[in-house]
Parts: structure tokens; sequence; C-alpha cells
């Protein structure tokens, strides 16, 4: 453990390594703030960029984009009181009242405060869970990948904002999305429809930046307001820091978010958003004042992001150890790292040790930056948002054509971004989120290879998924998830509850 | 008129319906010796299998909101007709310029038109922000990433 670790400050601490997760940061921060731009859509666009890096600083750069840019989207919740992403939705419910209160830079702070602690618990619990989920992982075959990524798909689409129904509609439309391109097994071109540039598929980044950048314009363009900012004047240095006793007070809830947080994003599907609704929840209830609630208490503020910045980091457990997903963004990371040739799995932290404790210790250092960043930006980012959305959005589309074509400079592909972009909003508008559609086409080939060579290994026999006992437990979860699903449909529609995420 | 969810099982059936019949065009095969055209045959049926589904249980919590606070198919169209025309109609004369004319006519066109999607864009602030671009363009992704894009192709 201490060698690994040793390893792992090592790689995170090269000077090649530590500017590119410094330009992560930097990049997602200031991405991350503009409204109207999430994690997926930051991401996307600047995956073609790291397709020069070597592997690991690559994967750094992303990781840093990640954390920087939910950070980011923290900044603007409070401060616009526009989520950017659902797991921030719950923070707009305190840290607007708060911002409106002039204590907007305040809660900037605690929230990037309980984001860094939330961070290093997520880390401890890195350290501990991933060795022993590897030797797990070594008795996994084909039946049983096929059956937690069936699992793992079904939690996502579920559990998430929206109709549970949908949300497994939209797996199936990423699935046979994954299916267009050549057939490992026979070599056929599957729904190419004579067009060569279809025969190696369609380029993950294409879809990505389609369906959360384009899908994004067309939704916002002429309807987000003008970044009018609540709060006005200066936001110095001295405004930002919180008054006396607030730290100490917001440990617990900050304690009790990243427990919630740590724990739920290891689960496949759950995620951030869940945790943070989840700290939400327990830290209304566990206060003795719950009506400040809604009106700008801190705690709500603090349990929330401690929550969702914990879940980011467990989540990466089950990507790198076993390589399945828990969400989109982690989908996206996965689909990076098979860019640059790495199967994601057990082999992972066996094969590539520098990569993955050099993450680790990353993750920490990266948040570290953020935190010391931030304050004296905090200024900077309240007038950056003052620029309006009108003036952002033809931009950023130019970064997503631009984006696109760099990839295999080819303008077929800015063209396969547009019209994926078009049916996500169609698909979007008639409720079928894109997240969901974004892992079923990364998961897709995988669950296919998986699916052959399990079912050609038992002889046809399709009871063999149920027979072992790893993957027999997970159908069984699965056809649970099934149940509750069709239970919830049958019964009567009630009206949504109050905190409803506005997308995923 | 026709229930939000009936759109949405609709649009599923279509390509759920599309996926299974051109799955037939490949060799199926059997399940212990699956052709290329097994997979998608099975997810086509699946879709087909939840769009039916999605009609004929309930409406969910979200289709029932969409139903409540419905409006007309053209009053949509007419209010939010502007951007979607001009974020289209940018991405598509960015492919074609892009082909015929080079990086700078094609991010021109592209941010000009895209600009002009929110009416609160006069025609002097989409021509600023479109230079201004083209500039970054040229700086950063010309000369600073070394993008293959000619700036000015075929004159």
């Amino acid at each position: 453990m201490l060698d690994n670790l040793i390893l792992g400050f090592e790689t995170a601490f090269s000077l090649q390594n530590l500017s590119y997760a410094f330009a992560g940061v930097v990049l997602g921060n200031l991405i991350g703030v503009l409204p109207g731009i999430g994690a997926l859509a930051a991401i996307s666009m600047l995956l073609p960029v790291t397709y020069g890096l070597d592997p690991t600083g690559a994967l750094l750069m992303l990781a840093g984009l990640y954390y920087g840019t939910s950070f980011g989207g923290a900044t603007t919740s409070i401060l616009l009181n526009l989520p950017g992403t659902a797991s921030h939705a719950v923070v707009c419910v305190d840290g607007n009242p708060l911002a409106r209160q002039g204590k907007g830079g305040q809660a900037v702070f605690m929230a990037m405060f309980a984001s860094f602690l939330g961070v290093c618990f997520g880390i401890g619990l890195m350290m501990f869970f991933s060795p022993m989920l590897v030797d797990v992982a070594f008795l996994f075959g084909p039946s049983e990948y096929f059956a937690l990524m069936l699992m793992g798909l079904l939690a996502a689409s579920t559990l998430t904002s929206g109709s549970p129904l949908k949300g497994i509609a939209s797996v199936m439309v990423g699935l046979i999305i994954g299916v267009i391109g050549t057939d490992v097994n026979s070599g056929v071109a599957r729904f190419a429809l004579g067009i060569p540039e279809l025969q190696d598929g369609i380029a993950l980044v294409a879809l990505a930046m389609g369906l959360f950048g384009i899908t994004d314009v067309l939704a916002n363009a002429a309807n987000l307001g003008d970044g009018t900012l609540l709060t006005k004047g200066k936001l110095g240095r001295h405004a930002v820091r919180p008054g006396k006793g607030e730290i100490r007070k917001a440990m617990p809830a900050i304690g009790r978010g990243s427990a919630i947080g740590g724990v739920l994003g290891i689960l496949p599907g759950a995620g951030g958003t869940m945790a943070s609704f989840m700290s939400y929840a327990i830290e209304k209830k566990a206060s003795r004042t719950p009506e400040r609630f809604g009106r700008g208490a801190m705690e709500g503020v603090s349990g929330p992001e401690a929550a969702n910045s914990s879940a980011a980091i467990t989540a990466f457990i089950p990507t790198l150890t076993l390589g399945i997903p828990g969400d989109a963004v982690m989908a996206l990371m996965l689909g990076a790292l098979m860019i640059h040739n790495i199967t994601p799995g057990p082999q992972l932290m066996v094969e590539h040790p520098a990569m993955f404790w050099g993450l680790l210790i990353s993750f920490w250092l990266g948040n570290l930056m953020l935190m010391v960043l931030n304050i004296p930006l905090i200024g900077v980012w309240v007038k950056l948002l003052s620029v309006p959305y009108r003036l952002i959005y033809p931009t950023v589309l130019f970064l997503i054509a631009v984006g696109v074509y760099s990839t295999n400079n080819n303008l077929f592909d800015v063209g396969v971004v547009l019209f994926i972009g078009v049916f996500g909003y169609i698909a979007a508008s008639l409720g079928f989120q894109p997240a969901p559609l974004l892992m079923g086409f990364i998961l897709g080939p995988m669950m296919e290879e998986n699916f052959r060579r399990a079912l050609l290994l038992s002889r046809g026999d399709i009871l063999m998924f149920f027979d072992r006992p790893l993957s027999g437990s997970f159908m069984a979860v699965t056809i649970l998830m099934l149940a509750t699903v069709a239970y919830k449909r049958l019964r009567r529609p009630r009206p949504a509850p109050q905190l409803s995420a506005t997308r995923s | 008129m026709l229930k939000h969810k009936y759109y949405s099982a609709g649009f599923m059936l279509l390509i759920g319906a599309v996926t299974a019949l051109a799955s037939l065009d490949y060799n199926v095969g059997t399940l212990d010796r699956m052709g290329p055209g097994y997979f998608p045959l099975m997810l086509g049926v699946t879709l087909s299998l939840l769009a039916v589904l999605i009609a004929v249980t309930p409406s969910s919590a979200d289709e029932a909101e969409a139903d409540a606070r419905r409006e007309p198919l053209r009053a949509v169209f007419r209010r939010r007709i502007r951007p979607w025309a001009a974020t289209v109609g940018g991405m598509v004369a960015f492919i074609v310029l892009g082909n015929y004319g080079g990086l700078v006519p094609a991010t021109f066109a592209l941010i000009f038109l895209a600009a002009l999607g929110d009416p609160k864009n006069s025609i002097k602030a989409s021509l600023l922000l479109a230079t201004g671009v083209v500039a970054f363009a040229i700086l950063a992704f010309h000369y600073g990433l070394q993008l293959q894009f000619p700036l000015f192709t075929g004159w």
C-alpha cells in the first residue's frame, strides 16, 4: 500500500502530469461556470484535445476537467440559480437564497470546502476498496460481466430523473446505435447504409457532443436569461471568508454527506444526484431548525456538495476495477481509456499501477488546486457570469464543430454531430434522457461481446446466467428492479415531487 | 389531441421496428452460434415491446405534467423556430463552407448565423462576435494546435 502511494505521488507530481491536471482543473472550472454547460458537454468537447497525450496524462486531465466543471457548476448554481447538472439542483435550493442575502461568496466557499473534504473521504474509500474489488473481479466470466452490465444499465436508467420505462428505452436506443459499424466476430458492416465512414461506427466524441452540446444549445438558445447577477457589487476576498464557527457547525453535515456519497458512488447508477438529494433530506431531518431549509441554510449547501464530490470519486472504483461505469460521465472516461487502448478492468491496477495510484493522488491534488485557485478567482467567475448566454452558445457550437472535426480531420463527423444533436433534442423533448443513451452506446459492444461469448461457452443454454452464483445474484437484482418499475408504472401516478431534477 | 405518451411510444416503436427489420438482412444464427443479426434483432424487438408498454400503461408523472401544460405544436414552433433554424443552419453552413471555402468562412458563417438565433443579438453584434471567434480560431486552432484545416481553400 505504501509503495503504491509513493508511486502515485511520483506520478501525480511529475511536472508533465501536474500541468495536465492543472490545465484540466482550470479549463473545467472555467467551462463549468458558464451557464448551460455541464460536465458531460465539457468533457466531450475537450476529449479530442487529450488524444495526443499519454494515457495517464489524458486521464488526469479528464478527471481534472470533471471535478473542475462540477465545482464551477456549483458556483453557477449558487449565484445564478441555474443548475448545469441534476446533482447540483439541490445546491440551488439553499445556495441561491444565501446568494440573495449577500452571502454568495461564503456559500461558494463552503461548497468548495465541503467538496474538498468529500473528495478526501472518497479517496480513502477508493484506496481500500479498489484492491478488494479487483480480487472479486477475477471471479468474473463473460456471463458475470453481461449480468453486471445489465444491472448497471438498468440501475442507471431507472434511478435517475424521469420515467424509468423511458430510461430503459433510452438505453436500448444507445445499444442500437452502438451496433452500427463492423461486427468484430463476422466482419459484417451493420447498419452502415453503405457509407464507408460509418463502417467504423459512430465516433464517441461525435455522439457525446451531439447529445450534450447541440441538444443543450437547441433547448437553451434564446431561452436562457441574460445572465443577470443576483449579487450586485464586488465580491472580494473578504466576502468569501465564512463567519466564526460556521466551519465547525458545518462539519457534521459534511461528514454525513461524505459517507452517503461515498457509499452511493460505488453502486452503479446511483451516483452523485441521488447522494446529494439524500444528503439534503437527511440534513433537513437532522436539523433542529428544519424551517430554515430552502431559505438559505448553510448545511443545505455543505452536506449535498460533500456527498456529490465524494460520490464523484468513488464512482471511479467500479469504472476502473470492473470496467463498469456507473453514470454517463464515467462511461465517457471509460471511452477515453479505450481510445488509448487501455481496457479498464481488474488488470488495470496490475498493468498500469502508476496510472491508478497517480489518478488517486491527483484527485486530491487537483481539488487542493481548485480550492487555492478559487479563493482569488471567485470575483472573476462572478464577472464571467454576467456574459449573457446569447454570446456563449454560438461559440460553443464552434468549439463542438472544430472539436469533432479535429478527431478525424473529417467534416462527415460534424454532420453526424448535428444529426445526433437534433435526434437527441427530439428524444429529450419526448422525455427520453440522453445520459442513459450514452451509457448504452459505450457498454453496447462490450455487452454483445460478453453475451455471445457466454452463450457460446454454455452451448446456448440461457439459464446459465441464473445458475452461476455471482451472475445469478446480479440477475436477481435486475429482475427485482424491473418488478419495481412495473409496480410503480401500474400504480396511479402521483404528482411529481417538489425537488424534481431538471435533467440528469 | 393525442396524449404525450403516444408520441413517445410511437417514436420508440419506429426505431425498434426499423432496427428489427433491418437486422433480418444479416445472418441471425442460433443462440449458441449467434450471427451478426442476433443482437440487433433482440434489441429491436425489446425496444418495440417497451414502446407498446409505454403506450398501454398509465401515464407517468412527467407525461401527465407534459399533458397538463401542453401548448399547440404550432405555437411551440413559432416561438422556437428561429433558434432552431439558426443552430442547424449555422452547422450546415460550417460543413458546406468547410468543404468549399476553408476554416475562416466556415467559422464566420457558423457564428454569424447561430448568433442571429437570439432576437436580442443585433446584426452588428453577430458580425462582431463572428469576427472575434474567427480571430480566435486562426490563432488558437490554426497556429496554436496546428489543426489540419486550411484557412481558405478553392479560392
